[in-house]
């Protein structure tokens, strides 16, 4: 039982040389090419297809949109997203909604291969060059939860000094506000930073919402 | 210093706080110099004048008085008839109340009459008589009632006796010192209307004066509109109208400005917008269409080579080749313009971008991104314009800062999105840079952007600790204002 594919993309020329790479697999089979989105819902609904072939950069019916129709519609097909756009947020998006593999279009064709064996076999499939950029972002970064008594730390000025730093206001316009001088201001921030052990306004703003005080 | 030079100095002081008390005050105190000066020299002529006089008329009467008497008296004095020189005397100080009293003696020195109650007092008596002095000369006397003049006249040249009178000045001075109250209430009279006049004329000095300092105020805040009315034809009202004439000048050239700004405004903001478009189209290309094909080759190449089995090192190395053509296309498309950028906004395009600057610079680059969630995007045009901030000016602390670490702040909170980058490199002075000098370009450009969104963009920076640019950027009504560059 061979298995069937659909390469929506609205480049001829290259679903074109996409075919004759799956073609060369004895085990998989081409259901049918898609010009756009629109095409390829009409093409499901007529044939039988097990994986999606789907370029995400492609004029008309939004990829997303498509994705999550073709899901709606037909549960039992899988997507491999085959894009150029190697950014981790196009990866989590379309996995997030429900696409089974990632690959970039420079990848060698092998990658694509296993790509739509692994997701045939019912599993999840990102191109290895990707895996890098995604996988910090789900490890996260330790969390310091020791803010609430820092806060008692700094007197009332310094805290909407702090507060004040974190909106993004220069030391000329804080003093202007607070009628105090730039260099006072410099040297509240000065001791700001030094009472709770910051280095740059990036620290600043983090303390600053994490003790909620940009409300 | 010497006791000269502080005199010099307080003097100095002194001037100095004339000239500067207020016109009203000075012509005030001018007037009142010359009223107290005038008055002043007025009153004390007259008392000195009206003295004189007094003396001289006082003299006078006495004498002619006591004269009068002598003439009447020579014959009942001869015949010895008491009883006529005492009604003579008692008619003659009936008559004239001034009259206080008045002797008559013999030829050999004893009183005869007088006119006094009960004798004649003892120091009137022992008065010397006017040794050295001729008859009829008039002494002053003191007493209870005020000054006495006293003059003693011979009868028939002595011969029959002599007469002594005392004439009281007491209506005289009475006279006097009304005639001083008036002379006084006129003076304070005119005083007092000199010090109004001077008000009066003080006021219409100054009031235009004030009028045109206020004008002049308002101008200078930046209300051109201001006029003051020109009240009169003098030299204060000349200054009036060329002040007026300033202002509309000075009006004029604002709005001319104001149309010229904006015009530069929405010229820049077309460049702007062109440019944004370009740069969507190129990266579009690159990315699309030069990607898509070199794609397509190295997929072509790959089934070629598998059509042949063929594993020639040259082919190995070609499609090396062509993976890195699509990686450098796809890296230039994503520097044109980041497709992450309209796709999933601004958070998530400076993150990919400060990502990769700080592999490319090998500093760390903290990002703390506070954005509301992907479904209420930022004023896309906005977006744009903080990406591209946030380039220029992270490609400044890569190339000038000399920064070991970098930071980057993206918030938008009441209404208002900021974006601060900063460095903990060597700093710079803004003002230096911030001219029209080639060196600044990227540095105005970057303050153009943020000031086209109605936003504003600072630079603090401290000569060796490093430096931050902060940007904020209003969001209400920025889709009525501007509409957004793409999409």
């Amino acid at each position: 039982m061979p298995i069937h594919l659909l390469i929506v993309d609205d480049h001829p020329v290259f679903r074109c040389g996409l075919r004759a790479l799956v073609e060369k697999e004895e085990d998989f089979e081409v259901a049918g090419e898609a010009n756009s989105g629109e095409e390829a819902l009409d093409l499901l609904a007529r044939t039988c297809v097990d994986v999606l072939i789907l370029d995400i950069s492609m004029p008309g019916l939004p990829s997303p949109q498509l994705v999550e129709q073709v899901l709606d519609q037909h549960p039992t097909v899988k997507i491999v997203v085959l894009s150029m756009h190697d950014d981790e947020h196009y990866v989590r998006e379309f996995l997030g909604l429900g696409a089974k593999g990632y690959v970039l279009k420079r990848s060698t064709g092998t990658d694509l291969i296993q790509a739509l064996r692994a997701v045939c076999r019912g599993g999840t499939y990102i191109d290895p060059e990707l895996t890098d950029a995604i996988l910090p972002a789900y490890t996260g970064r330790p969390s310091t939860k020791k803010s609430s008594k820092q806060l008692e730390l700094l007197s009332e000025r310094e805290l909407e000094v702090c507060r004040l730093l974190a909106l993004g206001y220069s030391h000329t316009k804080i003093g202007n506000r607070l009628s105090i001088s730039p260099r006072t201001v410099q040297s509240h921030r000065t001791h700001i930073f030094d009472k709770l052990g910051l280095e740059d306004r990036a620290d600043l703003v983090r303390f600053a919402m994490r003790n909620n005080l940009l409300l | 210093m010497t006791v000269a030079e502080r005199q010099e100095r307080t003097a100095a002081r002194i001037v100095r706080s004339m000239l500067s008390a207020p016109i009203l005050l000075k012509i005030l105190g001018v007037g009142f110099v010359v009223a107290v000066a005038f008055g002043g020299t007025t009153f004390l002529l007259f008392n000195h004048v009206a003295k004189r006089i007094h003396l001289q008329v006082i003299e006078g009467r006495a004498r002619s008085e006591a004269t009068g008497l002598a003439e009447s008296l020579e014959r009942p004095l001869i015949t010895g008839d008491l009883v006529t020189i005492n009604r003579k005397l008692k008619r003659a100080t009936g008559m004239r109340q001034d009259i206080r009293y008045i002797i008559v003696r013999d030829a050999r020195g004893k009183v005869v009459a007088h006119t006094f109650d009960h004798a004649v007092p003892d120091d009137l008596l022992n008065l010397p008589s006017a040794p050295g002095t001729a008859p009829g000369s008039v002494r002053l006397l003191g007493s209870e009632g005020g000054r006495v003049f006293d003059v003693q006249t011979l009868i028939l040249k002595g011969k029959a006796g002599t007469v002594q009178l005392g004439l009281s000045d007491r209506v005289l001075v009475l006279q006097n010192r009304m005639l001083k109250r008036l002379i006084l209430g006129v003076l304070a009279l005119s005083g007092a209307l000199g010090a109004g006049t001077a008000a009066a004329l003080a006021y219409l000095i100054t009031h235009p004066l004030d009028e045109l300092r206020n004008a002049a105020s308002r101008i200078r805040q930046g209300d051109y509109s201001a006029r003051v009315p020109v009240l009169s034809d003098d030299e204060i009202g000349s200054l009036a109208g060329t002040f007026n004439h300033m202002a509309k000048s000075l009006e004029e050239r604002g709005r001319q400005i104001e149309q010229k700004e904006r015009a530069r405004l929405s010229l820049l903001r077309k460049l702007v917008e062109v440019q944004e478009d370009e740069r969507k189209r190129l990266a579009r290309e690159l990315h699309d269409q030069v990607g898509q094909s070199l794609s397509r080759v190295l997929l072509t190449f790959q089934c070629a080579r598998r059509d042949c089995e063929c594993s020639d090192q040259q082919c190995l190395d070609l499609e090396g080749l062509l993976g890195k053509l699509i990686d450098e296309i796809r890296r230039m498309a994503w520097h044109v313009r980041p497709a992450v950028l309209d796709d999933y906004g601004l958070g998530s395009a400076l993150e990919r971008y400060l990502k990769e600057t700080s592999k490319r610079a090998g500093i760390p680059i903290r990002f703390e991104c506070s954005l509301p969630d992907n479904s209420q995007r930022l004023p896309r045009a906005v977006e744009v314009a903080l990406y591209r901030i946030a380039q220029e000016a992270l490609t400044n602390v890569v190339r000038h800062a000399q920064a070991t670490a970098a930071n980057v702040v993206l918030l938008a909170k009441k209404g208002v999105v900021t974006l601060v980058v900063g460095d903990n490199g060597v700093g710079f002075e803004p003002p230096e840079v911030m001219g029209l000098d080639g060196v600044s370009l990227g540095l105005l450009g970057m303050r153009e952007r943020a000031f086209l969104f109605g936003g504003e963009l600072e630079i603090e920076s401290v000569h060796g600790s490093g430096t931050e640019v902060l940007v904020n950027i209003p969001l209400e009504n920025e889709n009525d204002a501007h509409p957004p560059l793409d999409c």
